[in-house]
């Protein structure tokens, strides 16, 4: 998961780009408004906590634009005042929810898990797709109950995947999403992860979760569950 | 106005109709009286003239007789004195007061007695009420050398005179009628454009309470050119003053809260659990303290010449906000309120009252969540009286739990806001210090017909402590 912070105080933005690392995203970091927007527009942002308060560039300004131009990825709003209005604009600009500073890294941290697995059309709780089960919030996989052990890496690209059940993800996208910007993007590594990701989910090659689309990338074809 | 406001102090306008006109009805009494004295007098001169021309013009034929005794012609040149009853009368007596000579026209006509005038050559006037009589005492030098006092009179019946006079007085009171009707149209006429600028700044002021305008124009007439210069300041400087202040709230918020969220957020890494727990505590009271004074500090209150807020659209934009943040949890989040819903207050306050309701209710809602806004008359007036205008009734309700046994103590207020328990958090307590403290509303707290809580804030329209200006 590709996550967008834009922050301008330097300690607070460096220790949510620890927690999120720690969490599993792949961070991305803006001190202001004109450089967040960028990084929004031209990065494929899965989800982005956007300050109110920013130099340059207005937070609210930062989110309309990037809505103007498309982008529909969720933005938590961050915001130093309790005032009701300006969670209400933050929400009208085009934001999907609000967290008034000072808040907890953990309720930051399900906020974010929410807003991702509703912009990709899941409902609350566990990711359940046939017998596959992934709960975000402990990050543990299981397939018909039992526990499947996988590292961070094959953890990221089976819930991005599972994310968008039922739909196309190109290699170029899975990469984007999983790696850090500065990571090796050889595709090869992407297959041995996916091949890895494929053993471990089923040993027995009964299942075949995830199929390989020649040339267009890979699809998680078990159906969702209570989405 | 209010009404008792209008029948204490009388307007401008009735003021200067009342002057004018008591001033206008002064002075047409004192023309009229003037008019009709000067009438008189001239009159009376052009009769004592006539008189005296009569006097002369019997003196001038009178001759003495061989006997010695005065004789006149008995055609004189006046005819009237010829013509019996004509109310023209003439006579000479002698100095015995024995007539010597009358003229045709006393007969049959009693004649007054005039009074005698003391010094020969002389004439003496005497308007009476029936009678105008003038008197000529002529001492008379006869052959023998002796001297004879003869009078000569004159009189006229005064009714020619009254009738004269009547006919004149009664021109002069329809004249005047006609000037006083002309004056009073003139004077209505000259008060409505002379108010008319006072009217103007009235319409202006209820044009920037219902917010179509911004401030008063400037170019009234020299006396009122202060007066809307100080206005606008005074409009302007409250605006900015609120501005000013939330800014500085707002940065205040911004640079307490950036630094605490680097406090609970480093907390979450330190390694010693007890250090990273009572960290945490201690940034949630400063949070809740910040906080609740902080939001507070920034409720206004009703400003004087603030616009109406449209209170419907304000309670719409929060429940779409609101559905959007839960819209995982599938609430039902209704509103129900009037059209038109306009009321004068503080559209940041009304945000903040609905928004912390509005929070509360969805964080405890199961499913459902209501929000009533009416406008109702106010409590104290009995049936429709258009000029009081009415409360503002919200109430928010939702089929959570609700607030148990003593809802009371969730509105306690004062310096322990921030040591309350979390849940109900500092939003009741911020909810109360608005509606109560700044509109001098009520609030109830209760068990709603969903089961759940309800809260109903009453927000009078007109509260005693803030006047407000209407448009007549």
């Amino acid at each position: 998961m590709r996550v967008l912070v834009i922050e301008d105080e330097a300690t607070l933005r460096q220790e949510l780009h620890t927690h999120l690392a720690a969490a599993g995203y792949n961070v991305d970091l803006a001190a202001d408004g004109e450089e967040g927007l960028y990084l929004g527009r031209e990065y494929p942002v899965d989800v982005a906590v956007v300050d109110l308060g920013l130099p340059r560039l207005d937070g609210l300004e930062v989110i309309r634009r990037w809505r103007g131009a498309g982008r529909a990825f969720p933005v938590l709003v961050l915001t130093a005042r309790g005032r009701w209005q300006d969670k209400v604009e933050g929400l009208e600009a085009g934001g999907d929810d609000y967290l008034v500073k000072p808040f907890h890294v953990e309720e930051l941290l399900a906020r974010l898990r929410a807003l991702v697995r509703r912009s990709a059309g899941w409902g609350g709780g566990q990711m359940i797709c046939g017998p596959v089960v992934l709960d975000p919030r402990e990050q543990r996989v299981s397939r018909d109950g039992a526990a499947v052990d996988l590292t961070s890496y094959e953890y990221r690209v089976l819930h991005y995947l599972m994310l968008h059940a039922g739909e196309v993800v190109s290699k170029t996208e899975l990469t984007e999403h999983v790696y850090a910007e500065d990571a090796d993007r050889d595709s090869n590594v992407l297959e041995v992860l996916i091949g890895r990701v494929r053993r471990k989910l089923d040993p027995e090659r009964t299942l075949d979760p995830i199929e390989t689309l020649r040339g267009r990338g890979y699809r998680f074809r078990l159906a969702r569950a209570g989405s | 106005m209010t009404p008792t406001a209008s029948s204490r102090r009388p307007s401008i306008g009735t003021r200067l109709a009342v002057a004018l006109g008591i001033t206008l009805a002064l002075f047409l009494a004192v023309v009229a009286l003037a008019l009709e004295r000067a009438f008189e007098e001239e009159s009376l001169a052009l009769v004592r003239e006539r008189h005296e021309a009569l006097l002369y013009m019997l003196l001038a034929p009178a001759e003495p007789d061989e006997t010695g005794r005065l004789r006149l012609p008995d055609d004189l040149p006046e005819p009237r004195l010829s013509i019996p009853g004509s109310g023209l009368y003439a006579m000479v007596t002698d100095g015995a007061g024995d007539p010597v000579w009358r003229s045709r026209s006393t007969l049959g006509a009693d004649a007054a007695p005039v009074p005698r005038p003391a010094v020969a050559g002389t004439i003496v006037f005497a308007p009476g009420d029936d009678r105008i009589a003038s008197a000529l005492l002529v001492r008379w030098e006869g052959s023998d050398g002796r001297d004879t006092d003869y009078v000569f009179e004159v009189q006229e019946e005064a009714g020619g005179f009254d009738a004269r006079s009547a006919r004149f007085r009664r021109h002069l009171w329809y004249w005047l009628a006609g000037l006083a009707v002309i004056a009073l149209l003139v004077q209505t006429l000259t008060l409505r454009w002379a108010l008319a600028p006072l009217r103007r700044v009235t319409r202006e002021v209820a044009a920037i309470e219902a917010g179509e305008r911004q401030a008063l124009s400037t170019d009234l007439p020299r006396e009122l050119t202060p007066l809307a210069d100080a206005m606008n300041a005074l409009i302007d400087a409250g605006r900015r003053r609120i501005e000013r202040s939330r800014n500085a709230l707002a940065d205040l918020a911004h640079s307490l809260k950036t630094p605490l969220a680097v406090l609970r957020s480093s907390a979450a890494s330190v390694a010693d659990r007890s250090l990273a727990s009572t960290l945490d505590e201690q940034v949630d009271r400063i949070d809740r303290a910040v906080d609740y004074q902080l939001q507070r500090a920034a409720a206004s209150g009703r400003q004087a010449l603030s616009p109406p807020v449209d209170v419907a659209r304000v309670a719409a934009r929060l429940c779409d906000a609101m559905r959007k943040v839960h819209a995982t949890r599938g609430l039902d989040i209704a509103l129900a309120a009037p059209g038109d819903c306009r009321f004068r207050a503080d559209e940041g306050d009304l945000t903040e009252l609905v928004g912390n309701l509005l929070d509360n209710a969805c964080k405890w809602a199961r499913r459902a969540v209501r929000v009533r806004i009416a406008l109702v008359p106010p409590q104290a007036t009995t049936g429709e009286d258009a000029a009081v205008p009415p409360d503002l009734v919200i109430e928010v309700e939702d089929d959570g739990p609700g607030f148990g046994a003593a809802p009371a103590v969730l509105l306690r207020r004062g310096g322990r806001a921030d040591e309350r328990a979390d849940g109900q958090g500092i939003g009741l307590a911020v909810v109360d210090e608005i509606v109560r403290d700044l509109y001098d509303g009520s609030l109830l707290l209760t068990r709603g017909a969903l089961g759940g809580a309800l809260v109903r804030a009453r927000l009078p329209g007109t509260p005693a402590r803030s006047p407000r200006l209407d448009p007549q």
